[in-house]
């Protein structure tokens, strides 16, 4: 599952790997700790779902677009539930009911 | 990153479960960087697809066992309970037909010399000759 949207005329592609999950979790990301502080959670999914498909992208300008987003409560609450979908996969046929295509956001 | 949690001790969870299910997604045919790298709900199709794999081994494991069994008990009926060995009943003389194409197939044959025996039996084919 992944999110696109465009601001600017540039497409961004928002999502995890395992890798880019893997790579938070090196900087000390703890997803399950991290529910206990939901803005830190927040700003954590939000920069890593940018950053695995726009790796160089600035935190000034994910936070520029993130911004400018509408729903951005409802954005974290998929990006939570995308965070988990690749465990989720790998542990039970029941992880597959994971959506499989592109989430539509628009941009204000 | 920055705006992380202070960095735990504690290994990640979801890193030891990715590292352990790693092997075990590459013994199903997944490269290390479609594990790693690609969309992770690739993970689901060649986990479905092992199972496929699995479904097709005991398939074909079955399909051997009853060619041995016609075999045996080919050889059961004629060498070891009759001193003039026949020709052999069991043992088929084509494979088994697996798929639907192939039972379609052996549906046509077998009706077909079922027509040609009847056509015998009624000298057809000999009149048929004869013209």
């Amino acid at each position: 599952m992944t999110i696109t949207l465009e601001y600017n005329g540039k497409e961004y592609k928002l999502g995890f790997t395992r890798a880019s999950i893997k790579q938070m979790e090196q900087d000390g990301f703890n997803f399950m700790e991290a529910q206990n502080y939901p803005a830190t959670l927040a700003f954590s999914l939000i920069e890593g779902a940018f950053r695995t498909y726009n790796p160089k992208i600035s935190e000034d300008k994910i936070y520029e677009i993130f911004d400018s987003l509408e729903r951005r409560e409802e954005l974290v609450s998929v990006l939570m539930e995308m965070f988990q979908e690749p465990l989720a996969i790998l542990k039970s046929p029941e992880g597959d009911e994971a959506k499989e295509k592109n989430v539509p956001w628009k941009v204000i | 990153m920055e705006g992380n949690l202070n960095p735990s001790d504690k290994k990640p969870l979801m890193t030891d479960a990715f590292e352990a299910a790693c092997p075990l997604f590459m013994s199903y045919g997944m490269t290390y960087d479609e594990f790693w790298h690609d969309d992770p709900v690739r993970a689901k199709y060649y986990r479905e697809a092992h199972e496929i794999v699995l479904e097709q081994m005991s398939f074909n494991a079955f399909v051997q066992g009853r060619y041995v069994r016609d075999a045996i008990a080919d050889f059961i009926e004629f060498y070891a309970m009759t001193s003039r060995p026949k020709v052999g009943k069991h043992y088929p003389e084509k494979p088994y037909p697996i798929t639907d194409r192939a039972k379609r197939i052996a549906e046509e044959h077998r009706e077909e010399e079922v027509a040609n025996r009847y056509l015998k039996m009624l000298g057809a084919k000999r009149n048929g000759n004869n013209d």
